[in-house]
């Protein structure tokens, strides 16, 4: 063994706190929740002040025995394992969940077998404190046979004294393997008895028991009640749309009014020509139209996080259990679906916490029809440019109330379809339901704030490096091949325009234009991409500098409602976005999924919006 | 001794036994893991208008069971506490 290096690995049962130790331990910014399944995959860092990286902390998804049962339960036991086999120098910190203390225990029982030494953590010691129970961390010491601290990941408190811990297995030269036995897998009759010596030591060093949690109870008789549910359910969902489109208005002109200064800005400092064009039409005119909304995507992460850190979400798949289980989706995926609304590629990664191979398929293939973020800019610019703001009734708006439609007919195809496959392609038996109601929990307001923060880094990363260069690869399409004459060539004339124009024919029954054939192509870079597409083309064609643009009014004369409707019932299947196929080749282990992925979404989006577009022109 | 499913709302019961026959394995695994062990006490404290799932309070904890799930696990009915 190599005493100077040590691996770190931190060890717990679902939802015990692991991911807020490991940012606490590492100052990572690693996302939690209070919901199991956070954590689908194996996460590393350094010690805190470990400048020579000696001290490698790994999180790893929550286990409840060395027995996995699905895909992120195996990577943490295979990394645990390996270890052990590769005789590399492993600390294990196991964290007990204080609230689940026999549970905990059970596990650590189980871990002890794996012959690395171990330091205990009894986490949420604040949460267990408030319900009432008193543990006495000596005699458990005594009982285990190893080292037992308390700590609140979540509120940094007994994270230095941990940190010292670990120190001090590296600096006293080596870590010393306890007595190993022979891992037992698969054996119930083991498990049992492993459980019952967890609920005699419980016994002995539990001093005062836990009360019942008379807030989440209370909560709950409402928040599950069979109908008032369901209604509370609904409400917020709605509540959720509503906002996103009212609270974001202020800042969105805020950003408009600051993108057009800056485009007016460099227009007066540098003299008319190719390289003023490339700079206000092409990037900050395509750049700025996807930047706008920014506010929108935050508000709705912001609700997502609320949603996840309180302890609701498990509860909100439960009401949705039902409906789900009729439409041939386990329970379990509703998490992975609802991780999709903020990107499709999470929500794949996130149903890695599905059992059954089959229900895990399932929910991948269907989780890009959830309506991720990169969406909603397309949604809020056609919606903003052609529903009317009218408030219908108790002051709902109709715009939100059609940003709402559209989510739904989002999840209810992704139910059809999970049904249809489930009938025919995935005939597995359903996973079982067996689902943990952790405590309510207030979302802590630094942590929203940084998760926030986190979002819009990715957000302006991705605005910054992708949609920046599209905007510039559209910009050069739409200025060249250049007139004899040497002038910018006529847009329907230019490389963009004729690329566009190749597909026009197969689009036009749809009322799909050029300029729309040219964003949907561009959106394969990433779906919003046909926001700064349309930016940079009609700021190219009407030669116009970015803070002339008013995309909205500009798209109301160019195309009629039809058209604008059809467009958002392609976007509701939208087949673009690479990225999710490529993640989806991979969680599948296959190529024939994603491609079977790609060509079920194309044919529902061209289905869908040839039917909308062929009602809306003879009915409206 | 009667199966956890059939427990009707704010009955409590202490666990008695297991149905080791009738569904894989893993799922028993996974309840006792959870904590479903013999001689524990547990209370239903919600059920859906369908029967499934049940929502039981276990150790300070509450947990969804699906109706299939539940019938796994055998109880001795304690009292009734509406």
């Amino acid at each position: 063994m190599n005493p100077s290096k040590l691996h770190v690995s931190l060890v717990g049962s679902p939802n015990s706190g692991k991911s807020a130790l490991f940012n606490a331990l590492t100052g990572g910014r690693q996302k939690v929740g209070n919901y199991p399944g956070v954590t689908v995959e194996k996460k590393s860092g350094f010690l805190r002040g470990d400048a020579a990286g000696d001290i490698q902390i790994i999180d790893l998804p929550g286990i409840y025995s060395l027995w996995p049962q699905s895909r992120d339960e195996e990577v943490s036991v295979h990394v645990l394992t390996e270890a052990v086999a590769s005789q590399t120098p492993q600390l294990i910190v196991a964290i007990a969940d204080s609230t689940n203390l026999e549970r905990s225990l059970a596990l650590i029982l189980e871990l002890k077998q794996l012959g690395c030494p171990i330091l205990v953590t009894l986490n949420m010691m604040d949460l267990a404190a408030k319900r009432g129970l008193e543990i006495d961390l000596k005699a458990l010491e005594v009982e285990l046979g190893l080292p037992v601290l308390a700590s609140v990941a979540t509120h940094k408190q007994g994270v230095r004294a941990l940190e010292d811990e670990i120190r001090q297995y590296l600096t006293r030269g080596g870590l010393k393997r306890i007595e190993t036995q022979p891992i037992a897998q698969g054996n119930l009759q083991q498990l049992l008895e492993r459980q019952q010596e967890a609920r005699r030591i419980a016994c002995q060093v539990i001093r005062r028991p836990l009360q019942k949690d008379a807030f989440s109870a209370r909560a709950d008789k409402f928040l599950l009640h069979p109908i008032l549910g369901s209604g509370i359910f609904l409400l917020l969902m709605l509540f959720m749309f509503q906002t996103v489109f009212r609270l974001a208005e202020t800042p969105m002109d805020w950003i408009e009014q600051g993108i057009a200064w800056v485009g007016m800005t460099v227009a007066q400092q540098l003299p008319e020509g190719l390289f003023r064009s490339l700079i206000t039409d092409g990037i900050i005119a395509g750049v700025g139209a996807v930047l706008v909304f920014l506010p929108q995507i935050l508000l709705l992460f912001l609700f997502i996080f609320i949603l996840e850190s309180s302890g609701y979400m498990p509860r909100a798949a439960l009401i949705m259990n039902r409906w789900m289980r009729l439409m041939g989706l386990p329970g379990q995926s509703f998490v992975p679906l609802l991780s999709s609304f903020a990107c499709a590629i999470p929500g794949m990664m996130a149903a890695r916490t599905v059992k059954n191979h089959g229900d895990r398929l399932l929910t991948i293939l269907v989780s890009p029809l959830m309506t991720c973020s990169a969406r909603l800019p397309v949604y809020v610019l056609l919606i903003g440019a052609f529903i009317p703001q009218k408030t219908v009734f108790f002051g709902i708006q109709v715009q939100g109330l059609v940003l709402f439609s559209l989510f739904l007919m989002g999840i209810l195809s992704s139910m059809i379809v999970a049904r249809v496959l489930r009938g025919t392609l995935i005939r597995q038996p359903l996973s079982p339901l067996i689902v943990e109601l952790p405590s309510y929990k207030r979302p802590q307001l630094l942590y929203l704030s940084r998760q926030l923060w986190l979002r819009t880094k990715i957000f302006l990363k991705r605005a910054g490096g992708l949609i920046l260069l599209v905007s510039v690869v559209l910009w050069l399409l739409s200025n060249f091949p250049r007139q004899s004459s040497g002038e910018v060539p006529n847009l329907r004339e230019s490389y963009a325009g004729q690329i566009g124009g190749f597909l026009e024919p197969a689009l036009e029954p749809l009322g799909f234009d050029w300029r729309i054939s040219i964003g949907l192509v561009s959106g394969f870079a990433a779906r919003e991409v046909i926001v700064s597409s349309l930016g940079t083309s009609l700021a190219v064609e009407k030669a116009k500098a970015a803070e002339d643009i008013d995309l909205a009014t500009e798209l109301r004369t160019l195309w009629p409602l039809s058209t604008a409707l059809a467009l958002l019932a392609w976007y509701v299947f939208s087949p673009q976005c690479i990225s999710t196929f490529v993640v989806m080749r991979r969680e599948t282990n296959s190529v024939g999924w994603p491609l079977f992925a790609f060509a079920y979404l194309l044919i529902l989006a061209y289905g869908a919006a040839w039917l909308v577009h062929s009602l809306a022109e003879r009915l409206l | 001794m009667s199966p956890l499913s059939c427990l009707g709302k704010g009955e409590s019961a202490v666990i008695s036994g297991y149905d080791l026959n009738s569904g894989p394995e893993p799922t028993l695994q996974r309840l006792v893991e959870l904590g479903f062990m013999l001689n524990e006490e547990v209370r239903v404290v919600g059920r859906a208008w369908s029967g499934s799932p049940i929502i039981v309070e276990l150790l300070g904890s509450s947990f969804a069971l699906g109706q299939e799930e539940a019938s796994r696990i055998f109880v001795k009915v304690l009292s009734h506490e509406p």
